[in-house]
């Protein structure tokens, strides 16, 4: 069948019936096909020049096949080599069985019939590309013009995603996810010193939340600016003040990579420290992963393994309550289905990813929290973070001292890292003011994934480390 | 393909039609078990015209529908960058010594008994650790054709190894990696050595808050250093004025026991190119000789801007990865350093106090641009007086690689499978937990 036909096809029934038509072929334990369809649009600025401007489709299907206990999974672009590959992919299936002492298998979800369409408030589809090309202009001119500016890099980002997801038990979910976002980076120069921020809005199906955000892309030019002329942080540990983008960087790296059960079900050693039910943190604690949290990055409906997705605590109260999951893991640990088994496009198979992790807000003011620091550093703004372990690391666009409980000055070169076991521990206090990050991503076994939506409130830590 | 040139020439200035077909088989074993197998083969391609002076770019995943390609790239060519260059009239084919049709004709079930057999070794040397291993075969043939009459393919295999014995309570610990072109069985004396760090890493030792020696291993220096330095030498950033580097071709910028020259030529390694993403001939190139900056690297696009001819460098990537969609920019392919005299266990005697810095976790934050780094210890190990005492336990390594790169003690003499030494540094900044 050739590329127009299947694009054709998405448009109605009929790849469906062809997806199930195919995996009728399939006589072993478990099935399911993917189709998906990923049309891209990105301009972007660099300077005051344009760089790139495109709006292209991708498109392909992913083929999992479970075999005697093994599974084995296929990407590719043809749907005429469709049963040469289910027959390829049940028989590496039957190999993977062989060199394993279990046999893997799947927690099912509930058998679903389901079209999603999205409904976004100000649909990105409809606004012309003249206006998208004047909006990434505006914020751009806007931030060239202020003083020591030296370049820039600005993109409009809009994915449109149409999948297909059909299982032997007899599941079918056509579901379209749409994201648009401005990202990128200012550099600001002064001589030989240069300084580099990022920013981001967006971050959801609605346009409109890209408009009238003058004041973000000047706040944070002018704090690339003024970092220039100030000092380095002075290595050492710190009771630190977390603004709410480093809470959700913090949380996704230091403790939410460790709560997809894919990276701790074959490591018995943090396993052992990561039993529901352990203690993790103090009482007034609790995260929350949850992809129904509509206008931020991580929404969605259904995972890409046709599972539901849904509210999960993983901290309650500051015990370890919950683990994100998908099929293969939620069968293997014994635990529930949480409907997190996320694939970055057709070339992928799903993988456990967060949604949308956030530390659920306390009852602490801002003024409070600098209080409770006194003496510290206030850390605003993340600049990308890793997990290697249980260590994580992760640095900060800017921050300020804290002396004698009031605000200090601006710093820069600020990165943190630790244990995630100790740190958690160390938390002292979380604010009243969730607030989620509207751009950022994650990236997991060479998976980057778009639609991380991270958050929290302000937060005060004791003892972490800086360099 | 053939066809969408034809029909791209017929309303477009200038047209480059670029495809790739990638085929990957990826067997992981996590805790001694084969986990699932994730088989991929694809088709990508992408276009670039050039009509009325402006650049227009489409991708997708299939030549069958030419017309839709066309069509869009038509389309960001109305609102497209300005462009003056053109894409070349001839480019060198020549083989390079990466592509091994053998690699290829191994099963899955081979390689996963290669696999079983090392693992199945490795538990009889007492080492009681849970154990990731995996090999993954991948081949990659990259056409690139352009209506000036440039039509060349390349074709390169890549077998990565990997085995990593995973500390009690933590999900790191030492790693032995091996990319090459073609099958070999991972060295039973590189394996014997990661039994022999996992031993000394059951200890961990408090790391003081202070200046020290750092010894970057080949892991760690590619990020730690070797991303600073690409986003430094590339054409991209000389245009935006965002290099360190600006105006200092011919001057000192790091002790002379640094030399690294830009290598996509050297025979027999995975990432050797006869041309790049743009069909223009590749060339080897000094960087830095003796501690002299050399030469940056640039792409058509940005060379014509700055009145300088590509030197084979544009590429579909960046230090954060790429793909089909990535434009091409002036980028590094494969920096080699030259060796040093020492030999890494040499190294470490050196050592008087100072951490092996292995696994470098946030490399990737920081001030890239301006060659800062601060990166937390994933795996490393603590030194005293030439003994390494314990793993290094929670800590941060800072500075500035332009500064550390002046105050060098050695590098090494053997290199990695991908041209990177171990690298020797005085007087790094440590943040300890114990501060």
């Amino acid at each position: 069948m050739s590329f127009r036909k299947c694009a054709d096809l998405v448009k109605g029934v009929h790849m469906i019936d062809e997806l199930k038509k195919v995996l009728s072929l399939c006589d072993e334990k478990y099935a399911d096909a993917r189709y998906e369809v990923d049309e891209m649009t990105r301009i972007t600025y660099r300077g005051s020049e344009l760089e790139t401007f495109f709006n292209s489709t991708e498109s392909g299907f992913h083929l999992r096949v479970l075999a005697e206990g093994g599974l084995c999974t296929s990407s590719f672009n043809e749907i005429g080599s469709f049963p040469q590959v289910l027959k390829e992919t049940a028989s590496t299936a039957r190999v993977a069985r062989r060199y394993r002492d279990k046999e893997i298998d799947f927690t099912l979800g509930d058998s679903v019939n389901e079209k999603v369409t999205p409904s976004p408030k100000e649909d990105p589809r409809k606004v012309s590309l003249e206006e998208k090309f004047g909006l990434l202009q505006h914020y751009n001119e806007i931030v060239l013009s202020l003083p020591k500016i030296q370049s820039t890099t600005f993109s409009y980002k809009e994915w449109v995603k149409t999948k297909l997801y059909v299982n032997t038990p007899g599941s079918v979910v056509e579901q379209q996810q749409i994201l648009c976002i401005i990202s990128g980076e200012i550099v600001a120069r002064d001589g030989n010193v240069m300084e580099n921020v990022r920013v981001g809005v967006g971050g959801s199906d609605n346009f409109g939340k890209l408009r009238d955000r003058e004041d973000v892309f000047e706040k944070k030019a002018k704090i690339a600016a003024d970092l220039l002329k100030v000092d380095k942080v002075t290595p050492g540990t710190y009771r630190v003040l977390l603004n709410q983008s480093m809470v959700g960087v913090f949380i996704h790296e230091a403790f939410g990579h460790f709560s997809e059960a894919d990276l701790v079900n074959e490591n018995p050693g943090l396993l052992k420290r990561l039993r529901i039910g352990a203690e993790l943190a103090p009482g007034f604690l609790s995260v929350i992963d949850d992809p129904c949290e509509y206008g931020n990055q991580g929404y969605y409906v259904y995972d890409d393994e046709g599972v539901r997705g849904r509210r999960t605590y993983l901290i309650r109260d500051g015990v370890l309550s919950g683990r994100l999951h998908s099929m293969e893991t939620a069968h293997d640990m014994g635990e529930e289905l949480t409907g997190n088994g996320i694939a970055v496009g057709w070339k992928y198979t799903p993988i456990v990813r967060m949604s949308n992790i956030f530390v659920k807000p306390g009852h602490a003011d801002f003024n409070e929290l600098v209080e409770l620091v006194h003496t510290g550093v206030y850390i605003c703004d993340a600049k990308g973070g890793s997990t290697m372990g249980d260590e994580f690391a992760f640095g900060a666009q800017y921050g300020y001292e804290i002396r004698d409980g009031k605000m200090g000055r601006l710093i820069k070169g600020i990165n943190m890292s630790g244990n995630l076991f100790v740190t958690m521990k160390n938390i002292l206090e979380v604010g009243n003011d969730l607030m989620f990050e509207e751009s950022g991503g994650c990236g997991k076994d060479g998976q980057t994934n778009p639609q991380s939506g991270t958050g929290g409130p302000h937060t005060v830590i004791d003892n972490v480390i800086i360099g | 393909m053939k066809e969408l040139l034809k029909i791209a020439k017929d309303h477009a200035d200038a047209a480059e039609i670029y495809v790739t077909k990638k085929k990957v088989t990826p067997l992981q074993f996590e805790n001694s078990k084969l986990q699932k197998i994730n088989l991929s083969s694809t088709l990508e391609v992408a276009l670039r015209i050039i009509r009325n002076g402006r650049l227009g770019f489409s991708f997708g995943t299939s030549l069958e529908d030419p017309h839709t390609l066309l069509k869009q790239a038509m389309r960001s060519a109305e609102h497209g960058a300005h462009v003056d260059f053109q894409f070349p009239s001839d480019s060198s084919q020549e083989p390079l010594g990466n592509y091994d049709p053998e690699a290829l004709s191994l099963s899955a079930e081979e390689l996963a008994e290669e696999l079983s057999h090392e693992i199945a070794w490795l538990n009889t040397q007492g080492v009681d650790a849970p154990i990731e291993a995996g090999i993954i075969v991948e081949t990659e043939e990259l056409t690139i054709l352009n209506t000036s009459g440039v039509e060349v393919s390349h074709r390169a295999s890549a077998v990565s190894q990997y085995c990593m014995l995973i500390l009690e309570g933590s999900g790191v610990g030492p790693l032995v990696e091996d990319v090459r072109y073609t099958y070999r069985k991972l060295d039973r004396a590189e394996l014997q050595k990661l039994c022999d760090l996992y031993r000394l890493s059951q200890k961990k030792c408090r790391v003081p808050t202070k200046k020290m020696k750092i010894l970057l291993t080949p892991h760690s220096i590619g990020e730690v250093v070797m991303w600073r330095i690409e986003s430094a030498v590339s054409g991209r950033s000389l245009f935006d004025h965002i290099t360190p580097l600006e105006n200092r071709v011919g001057e000192k910028i790091c002790d002379e026991q640094i030399t690294i020259t830009e290598s996509p030529r050297k025979r027999n390694l995975v990432g050797s190119r006869p041309f790049d993403d743009e069909g223009v001939t590749t060339q080897d190139l000094p960087l830095i000789e003796d501690g002299v900056f050399k030469n940056f690297v640039f792409d058509l696009n940005i060379g014509k801007k700055l009145k300088k001819q590509s030197t084979g460098n544009g590429y579909k990537t960046t230090f954060w990865g790429g793909d089909i969609s990535t434009p091409v920019t002036a980028y590094l392919r494969q920096p080699v350093f030259k060796p040093g005299s020492l030999s890494a266990s040499e190294m470490v005697k050196e050592v008087d106090e100072g951490v092996i810095l292995d696994l470098a976790n946030g490399a990737h934050s920081g001030n890239i641009p301006a060659g800062f780094f601060s990166v937390n210890v994933g795996f490393g190990l603590y030194v005293r007086d030439g003994v390494i005492q314990g793993r290094a336990g929670d800590a941060m390594v800072s500075g500035n690689i332009y500064d550390l790169l002046q105050n060098v003690h050695s590098v090494s003499r053997e290199l990695n499978w991908r041209g990177l030494p171990y690298l020797l540094l005085n007087d790094v900044s440590v943040a300890g937990e114990s501060s």
